[in-house]
């Protein structure tokens, strides 16, 4: 088997990462929301920044589950 | 204030499902491993366990098996990667849901506040120790309760129609309670009094003898343990100034700290202690002696659905004892639900294990006995009706009774009921498309049901 080649594990991989960062990025926004009911935009900040990495993550696993534009 | 263990190593979910909770009342508790989870699970007890199943260093269900989860409370698992066979194996462990990540931040917050609002009362695994069947909310609160108090020297009289499970619960609060002597157990109203006597508080006749010759009696047997007295108000009043003085003396003589311990005395009654005091049955002395807490048992037409899944429960039992595969018939659990069980539990048993040894169909429709009382009171041309019955029961059974009065003459019974032929007619058809799919026990058997 080459190294490039996909296998089932490895094509799971992608869509557990994207599961994994949609969770951290819909909770963090739920926080982030609630914060600033609360007006509590110290916390609001910390938790945007904290969606934000989520948010990367679903980018980048998104990516990997997308075909590159031919 | 409820406590939460968050085992994730996602770092931003774990962050943000933790302030989440916090802001709901948790106090939040984070491990980003099965080890530090572990640590953390021996250190503290919580109130809820959020498992993920992928962990840097295991399986997250592995940890089910790896710590003692009886103090802890409920168990959530999420994952972001799904598969039949970690869904199979959380449904064979005391699991509570099986989340797939992305989780919906409002079902996180119904379970944050689900927790809150259960937490006075007993968890699943809770109810397993202790062997009393039921998810009522009283029957929660019973167990609550009891292992709360187990590990107490309280004295603890429990109280609740025959039938409750009082020595079940007895012997919860024994076990619970790690006092490594015996569970001793006592009828105080089967006991012919001078046997009581001696039994209880004697060095003669039904006392035991020692290596050293010395003899011991119950008070003895049960240092360390626990000394249960069954129906209590039953026992004549001229032993229970013995069995005070046996109680105080048992508790002065061992007081020291070093020596062994005096026996829990855990009592029951199936009637109103008070109401026994006022009538000169049960010394007051002895009752405040016996009662530093009260457990009432709730009688089983108080425990919601219960009646279904301790049916279901004990055919389950019979199943694995008789190697069948015997069920639960349709409509079954209505007949459950409606009656209700002056027996209480052991009546449901028993109606149980009659309708499992007697059909011959693998779909059982448990029906109560009727009642000793109707037999004597109903006659031919009479019906007892009692509480809890519905008024469509009462009119079938009318309905049969006459019928069978006037041996199957439909004209004379509707004549006699003020009713139409047709409408007799109706009746019977209706009574037959019953949801059990099954004519009505009373016309298919040829004799009249107990409701």
């Amino acid at each position: 088997m080459s190294a490039d080649t996909l296998t089932p594990e490895l094509a799971v991989q992608p869509l557990h990462d994207l599961r994994n960062a949609a969770n951290a990025l819909g909770i963090s926004l739920e926080v982030v929301r609630r914060c600033l009911e609360r007006q509590d935009t110290a916390r609001a900040l910390d938790f945007l920044a904290n969606a934000q990495a989520a948010s990367e993550r679903c980018r980048s696993a998104l990516e990997s589950l997308t075909p590159p534009h031919r | 204030m409820s406590r939460l263990l968050i085992v994730d190593d996602d770092r931003e979910f774990a962050a943000a499902a933790a302030t989440l909770a916090e802001q709901e009342g948790f106090e939040v508790t984070i491990a980003a491993t099965l080890a530090d989870a572990r640590q953390r699970l021996g250190d503290a007890r919580f109130d809820l366990l959020l498992l993920d199943l992928q962990l840097p260093d295991g399986h997250g269900l592995d940890l089910l098996h790896e710590v003692d989860l009886i103090p802890h409370g409920r168990i959530v698992v999420v994952t972001g990667n799904p598969t039949l066979e970690s869904a199979m194996r959380a449904v064979t462990e005391p699991v509570i849901e099986y989340l797939v990540k992305p989780i919906d931040p409002d079902r996180w917050l119904d379970m944050l506040r689900e927790t809150q609002r259960i937490q006075p009362l007993a968890s699943d695994l809770q109810l397993m120790r202790t062997g009393l069947l039921g998810r009522s909310q009283v029957v929660r609160e019973t167990v609550a309760t009891l292992l709360r108090i187990a590990p107490t020297d309280a004295s603890v009289l429990i109280t609740g129609e025959s039938g409750t499970g009082k020595e079940l619960a007895a012997h919860t609060l024994h076990t619970a309670s790690d006092r490594s002597g015996e569970f001793i157990a006592i009828n105080c109203g089967a006991i012919p009094s001078e046997v009581a006597a001696h039994e209880l508080f004697g060095y003669e006749l039904a006392s035991y003898s020692v290596a050293g010759g010395r003899q011991i009696n119950v008070f003895d047997r049960a240092i360390n343990g626990t000394l249960f007295l069954d129906e209590v108000t039953e026992m004549p009043p001229a032993l229970q100034v013995y069995l005070l003085r046996a109680i105080e003396a048992t508790a002065m003589t061992r007081a020291d700290p070093g020596a062994d311990a005096p026996p829990r005395v855990v009592a029951a009654t199936r009637h109103d202690p008070q109401q026994a005091v006022a009538e000169g049955r049960l010394r007051e002395d002895l009752y405040y002696r016996l009662a530093d807490v009260i457990v009432p048992m709730a009688p089983l037409r108080d425990r919601d659905e219960d009646a279904v899944l301790l049916a279901r429960a004990f055919i389950d039992r019979l199943n694995a004892r008789y190697g069948k595969r015997k069920r639960l018939a349709r409509g079954a659990e209505r007949v459950l639900l409606r009656h209700l069980w002056p027996g209480n539990v052991r009546e449901l048993l028993s109606a149980v294990q009659r309708a499992y040894l007697l059909e011959n169909d693998d779909a059982i429709a448990v029906l109560p006995a009727p009642s000793p009382s109707d037999a004597i009171n109903e006659t031919d041309t009479t019906l007892v009706f009692s509480i809890g019955m519905t008024l469509a029961d009462i009119e079938r059974r009318m309905l049969l009774k006459t019928l069978s009065h006037f041996k199957n003459d439909k004209t004379a019974a509707a004549r006699s009921l003020g009713i139409s032929v047709r409408t007799v007619h109706n009746q019977l058809a209706r009574l037959a498309k019953e949801p059990s799919g099954q004519e009505p026990p009373s016309i298919q058997r040829g004799q009249e049901r107990h409701a």
